[in-house]
């Protein structure tokens, strides 16, 4: 996995890098602000950045609008934010409408090294994995005309897994049930959605948005 | 500010004499007749020039401007001779500040209420000195010469005084005429004085001073703009409290834990007793960040200042314990001093829904009309609220005020319970 890096704090920057390293990961560059990422990714074009919310000179959200301009320029990379705080309407801005090969993730889950591997393995390859705080904010925004109340709360548990980006093994190894079970309640959510069969593997990606979106 | 009605000197006979406040009013009014003489004069005399040459062009512009000035310069001379011989102090007039314009200014010297009044006083105090440099001469001087009645009597073995209708005629009389003017004298005199001055103090403070009004208005402005800069001052502290944290103790933390998410990595199953240890040194770790990145979000989130209320409310919503709707309609958006109280109110308010409430539910409605911000949580719990008890609710009743804001809170007891706030957002 090629990736670059975008953080201010030297500290963690550092950390991060080291940590990659030891994962296997290629690191191309670790830069300090939004225009050196732009920069660095232009460059090596990476599997997937790593970049942190607030960077230099706003101290806002600047790393969040790089990670826009690089989702726009270049949709086939990866982006992984972190944050201190991760927000709903980040979120909704970073996954816009395709919740493919990007991350949103608290900082924290940087400490919980096998989880951030993987999560970042799965935003390199097009997939998602969003924090479950942000999920639940989503949830919040959701419950007015919400299209998933009729889904039943175990049913929700299971589409917000897969909103993580969790694979069916994933599903039921967080929920602690058999793979069969998650099976059974996926198409349940798919049938309750209408999402017809013959939309193939995008069900999958539909429900979630549809989630997202709601 | 204060402005002093009553003369100093005092009132009782026996502390009257040895008040010097007795001798600097007798100054003060006989000071008075000059005064009336020439500032009285000046004053209507500059007041004419000043109306006279108003339609004079630029040369009666400059004129009727400096005329003004002269006004103003005798008033503050006499605020002066009240402080010397009165301890007045009266707050002074201010001239209408020049606005650039000449004839601008020359109008507002014109339509100035406080020249006028200046103009008023020198009228009233030449009516006061007809009156009372008369009185300060007869009260000082008749009473000495009448006590000198008897000695007159035995040294020129006179057998007559004429004063005025009375006849005095023997020496009995004599001493009993220059005890009742030794009393008077004693007595009487100070008083009159006393009595002049305090005219005299009135006259100066009603007409000198600026009025009490308009300074208690010019207070109050000053009192708004001050708390204004505290409240902001207070909201910009904790958003730079928020941010040393986070570009602080947090990273440092998160970095923490991350070394020590490594390390457990790395120790693999080669030393059980070890890795526990190193579990729970990164749980307690992750512990520390989650609550160092609750009180931070309690001071001031940083999506509030990016995306505003709308945005910000999202996390708030979805920490409560109960599902919360939630409604914002801000446009345009209001000062960060005043998002960050709506915001505050929210957080409160859910805080106290999920502690006391026992709620299934609970809604937050923020809308902004015109320049009133509404913030109404509601929730359907048991009710019975009070901002009287419970320091959660006062500390919101306190925040709210600071802005002129209000805060009402419905919950009877079975509930539902609704908190109001209305929180001005004018400028």
């Amino acid at each position: 996995m090629r990736v670059v890096i975008a953080e201010d704090s030297v500290l963690l920057r550092e950390g991060i890098v080291r940590l990659l390293e030891e994962q296997d990961c290629e690191v191309l560059a670790a830069v300090g602000d939004g225009d050196q990422l732009l920069k660095a990714v232009d460059e090596h074009q990476p599997d997937v950045c790593v970049v942190d919310v607030r960077m230099p000179p706003t101290f806002t959200d600047e790393g969040l609008r790089a990670a826009l301009v690089i989702r726009q320029r270049s949709p086939q990379i990866g982006v992984l934010v972190l944050s201190q705080y991760v927000e709903e309407r980040y979120a909704s801005e970073l996954i816009g409408n395709n919740p493919g090969g990007v991350g949103y993730l608290l900082k924290d889950r940087v400490a919980d090294v096998d989880q951030f591997i993987d999560g970042l393995r799965r935003v390199a390859e097009g997939g998602a994995a969003l924090d479950p705080e942000v999920i639940s904010q989503l949830l919040v925004r959701s419950r007015q005309a919400d299209p998933l109340s009729v889904l039943s709360p175990r049913e929700q548990d299971v589409l917000r897994a897969m909103a993580e980006g969790r694979s069916n093994a994933g599903i039921a190894k967080a929920l602690v049930v058999g793979e069969g079970a998650i099976e059974k309640h996926i198409s349940n959510i798919f049938a309750k959605l209408g999402l017809a069969p013959a939309d193939g593997e995008h069900r999958r990606v539909r429900a979630v948005l549809k989630f997202l979106e709601s | 500010m204060a402005t002093s009605v009553a003369s100093p000197v005092p009132r009782a006979p026996w502390r009257i004499w040895r008040s010097p406040y007795l001798w600097l009013a007798t100054v003060h009014l006989l000071g008075d007749a000059v005064v009336v003489l020439v500032g009285g004069l000046l004053v209507p005399l500059m007041l004419l020039v000043a109306v006279v040459a108003f339609p004079l062009a630029y040369l009666g512009i400059q004129l009727t401007v400096g005329a003004t000035r002269v006004v103003y310069a005798v008033g503050k001379l006499e605020r002066a001779r009240a402080a010397i011989t009165r301890d007045q102090v009266i707050a002074p007039l201010v001239r209408p500040a020049g606005t650039g314009s000449a004839a601008a200014d020359a109008r507002a010297a014109l339509a100035d209420r406080a020249l006028w009044r200046q103009f008023g006083y020198f009228i009233l105090l030449l009516g006061m000195a007809l009156v009372g440099v008369p009185a300060i001469v007869l009260a000082w001087s008749v009473p000495p010469v009448l006590m000198a009645l008897p000695f007159y009597f035995s040294k020129f073995a006179a057998s007559k005084a004429q004063l005025g209708p009375f006849v005095v005629d023997s020496v009995d009389q004599a001493i009993a005429v220059a005890v009742i003017a030794f009393l008077f004298l004693f007595a009487v005199s100070p008083l009159l004085i006393r009595g002049l001055s305090a005219v005299d103090g009135i006259l100066a403070r009603n007409l000198l001073g600026a009025s009490e009004t308009g300074a208690l208005v010019k207070r109050v402005d000053q009192l708004v703009t001050s708390r204004q800069q505290v409240v902001d001052s207070v909201e910009s502290e904790r958003r730079r409290m928020e941010r040393d944290l986070h570009d602080g103790a947090q990273q440092r933390l998160v970095s923490l834990a991350m070394t020590l998410g490594r390390a457990r990595g790395r120790l693999g199953e080669t030393n059980p007793a070890v890795k526990d240890l190193i579990e729970e040194a990164h749980a307690e770790a992750m512990q520390a960040i989650a609550e160092l990145r609750d009180l931070t979000r309690g001071l001031h989130p940083p999506v509030l200042t990016d995306r505003g209320l709308d945005a910000a409310i999202s996390a708030v919503a979805a920490r409560a314990p109960v599902p919360v709707q939630v409604d914002v309609r801000v446009d345009p958006r209001p000062s960060l001093t005043i998002e960050a109280i709506a915001y505050f109110v929210v957080t409160e308010a859910l805080t106290n829904v999920a502690k006391h409430a026992q709620a299934a539910r609970a809604s937050v409605q923020i809308v902004r009309t015109g320049d009133v911000l509404r913030v109404v949580v509601t929730d359907d719990g048991r009710g019975g609220a009070d901002p009287a008890h419970g320091t959660g609710l006062r500390g919101l009743v306190d925040r709210v005020s600071g802005v002129d804001g209000k805060l009402a809170v419905v919950s009877p007891i079975g509930g539902p319970t609704t908190l109001t706030a209305e929180v001005p957002c004018g400028s």
